[in-house]
């Protein structure tokens, strides 16, 4: 509790506020439009957050993350667009009320359900979080490894009908984690004798390319503008006490199954927002009016992506694997601004740690004011065109891939990844495992070896800890799984 | 998005051979007595990837050779191409024209490659959205961005 008390003291801190109502306010905006989604918002503020120190960076991209996942449910109302893939069960009932003229009460019901997810997770992330890293203390590097396989087989097997190319982008990504001087031994390893390959591709310049300049190419080869603003006015947004208690038990269990879908490593938003909207759909007082407008329909899915905020951090703090394709981002943020999620960063961090668990709980109503206020000024804001945005994330790519070792060569290799998730999206090729493969291949190489060291090169060592051989059966497991449930699909045409 | 089965067979064919080059490539690396090796290691890697690679071409390859899919949108790859090419060639002058004096162009292509009519306002956005981003990280940031040689 008193290390709580001091996250809430080092939150207040005027530098940190201020940098958390920044993040917040950038996540809603960001997140409401579409196109830009939380992972590149928090791309796009890379070159600021190496510059500050690690606690008020964390708790800026926390306010960026939560303000995403809510800011992606004002286009999805007003614009039949989610701004987030999270938000795409949003349309399905917020679009309706929006054309019966209640935008408003639409967007003060989805401000206040993600507030009240927020929280529910949050408080879920102090409970759980530091007992799951007490735990984690215990691991080895067998379990090291195993737990790298195993987040990389998760977010590979998580990338829906096409399970073999997340294990292949998954795979590449390993494969260039390889491309430098070796950190055991000390060779250069498939460099072709180039300097600039010798110091490995570095993270920022990858993240850029793979999740930002790609987005860039791909919108414009179809030239995307945006959709047409339903609402020119919102007005009545805060929601009546009548809705509330309609909607409360509809909160609660989106907000509890969000957590748990947030924590699944490889799963995110865009799972939970369907899955409560679908329990929603079964037992909600005004199920009647699913799909023509009904309240529950857009608490359900709001409270629950919103909760998975604070349940994708719990892996990610704890075990230093992404709950998902945004904390894989901010998992490369913490790498470079030089903090290693982990077991250990509970131990030596603490003052990290629970800034972040304040910051969460501040950003939540930060959250809840900024949807309050901002939504009666998002028809203004939506109205900016992609058409225009687009080319400047393009130089804020440039810039930000520049600004880490001020080379150039950093912008090539951002562009150069860019091509290269362009192609992949193209194909079908998801780059959340590729990222994944670059942070856990060192991790994974390591522990590997030291493994082997301790075992005298006994690749059994690998199945006889317990929490390993645990990790490696869920891993295949997984990925068993959703070959199956792929296999079922096609059949089922 | 997905063009065509074919490209899937081919991407096979791409990775085994990638896989197989890697394996030659890492031949000399040194082997330790204990632990795994620099060569060892990408090796584990590559044969997991061929087998994926092998998965691709037969799963594509159940009922024949595949074909033909939708036509590639040509003026769509286009568009994103010379995007590329134009950022590509943009990062290459910018040691000579600087940031200053080269965004603005970029800016403006962009806008106009991804279909905005209204010159006065893309002009403006340029200049604008360049002046500001300069200003923000050399003197916040401290980040000093290339002001050319030609000056």
């Amino acid at each position: 509790m008193s290390n709580l008390l001091h996250g809430f003291v080092l939150v207040f801190q005027p530098l940190t506020f201020a940098l958390m109502v920044f993040g917040t306010a950038m996540g809603v905006v960001i997140g409401a439009l579409p196109g830009l989604t939380a992972s590149m918002g928090i791309i796009l503020l890379l070159p600021l957050v190496y510059r500050l120190p690690a606690s008020v960076s964390l708790v800026m991209l926390c306010g960026l993350f939560c303000g995403g996942m809510f800011g992606g449910s004002i286009s999805a109302i007003l614009l039949k667009t989610p701004g987030t893939p999270s938000a795409s069960a949003t349309v399905l009932d917020g679009y309706p009320l929006c054309e019966q003229g209640k935008a408003g009460k639409a967007l003060g019901i989805a401000t206040v359900s993600s507030f009240f997810g927020g929280i529910v997770s949050t408080v879920c992330l102090i409970l759980i979080a530091p007992q799951l890293a007490k735990v984690a203390l215990k691991f080895q590097a067998a379990d090291y490894f195993s737990l790298a396989i195993f987040g990389l087989s998760i977010m590979a097997s998580s990338s829906g009908k096409n399970v073999i190319k997340g294990l292949i982008a998954g795979c590449i990504g390993l494969l260039a984690s390889c491309i430098g001087i070796d950190t055991i031994v000390g060779v250069n390893r498939l460099t072709f004798n180039n300097m600039y390959l010798a110091g490995g591709f570095t993270l920022l310049p990858v993240l850029i390319g793979i999740f930002a300049v790609s987005e860039v190419l791909t919108q414009v080869q179809e030239r995307s503008e945006g959709g047409k603003i339903m609402a020119q006015t919102v007005t009545n947004i805060l929601p009546s006490w009548i809705d509330i208690k309609l909607i409360l038990p509809t909160l609660v269990i989106g907000s509890i199954l969000g957590v748990f879908i947030g924590i699944v490593p490889g799963t995110g938003g865009a799972i939970a927002c369907f899955l409560a909207y679908n329990l929603a759909q079964k037992f909600a007082k005004d199920r009647h009016l699913f799909g023509k407008g009904a309240l529950s329909g857009i608490a359900a899915p709001e409270s629950a992506n919103n909760a998975t905020t604070g349940g994708a951090l719990i892996p990610m703090l704890c075990l230093g694997v992404p709950g998902d394709v945004v904390t894989s981002v901010m998992l490369g943020a913490l790498i470079l601004i030089g903090v290693r999620p982990g077991p250990l960063l509970f131990v030596e961090n603490v003052d990290i740690v629970y800034s972040i668990f304040a910051g969460m709980i501040v950003i939540q109503f930060l959250m809840l004011l900024f949807g309050l206020v901002s939504s009666r000024y998002a028809p203004a804001i939506l109205k900016v065109p992609n058409t225009l945005l687009m080319p400047i994330i393009l130089v804020l790519c440039v810039v930000g891939s520049f600004s880490l070792n001020n080379a150039l060569y950093d912008v090539t290799v951002a562009l150069a990844f860019g091509v290269i998730g362009y192609f992949m999206k193209r194909w079908g090729y998801p780059g959340a495992p590729l990222v994944l493969g670059i942070i856990l291949g060192p991790m994974a190489e390591e522990n590997l070896n030291r493994a082997l060291l301790v075992s005298n090169n006994n690749p059994a060592i690998l199945v006889q800890r317990p929490i390993s051989l645990t990790f490696l059966i869920l891993a295949v497991g997984s990925i068993a799984l959703s070959l199956y449930s792929a296999r079922k699909e096609e059949r089922q045409g | 998005m997905k063009e065509t089965k074919r490209v899937d067979f081919w991407t096979g064919i791409a990775l085994m051979a990638l896989s197989v080059l890697v394996w030659v490539l890492t031949a000399d690396l040194p082997i330790p007595k204990r632990g795994i090796g620099p060569g060892q290691y990408p090796r584990v890697i590559t044969t997991i990837m061929f087998l994926l690679g092998l998965v691709q071409v037969i799963t594509n390859l159940k009922g024949g050779f595949p074909k033909k899919g939708e036509p590639t949108n040509w003026l769509h790859l286009g568009r994103a191409l010379l995007l590329a090419l134009i950022a590509f060639v943009y990062v290459r002058m910018l040691k000579f024209f600087g940031f200053p004096l080269l965004t603005p162009f970029l800016i403006f292509g962009a806008i106009k490659l991804f279909g905005y009519k209204n010159t006065k306002v893309s002009i403006l956005v340029s200049l604008g959205a360049t002046a500001v981003i300069f200003l923000l990280f050399n003197v916040v940031f401290m980040v000093f961005l290339p002001l050319g040689k030609i000056f």
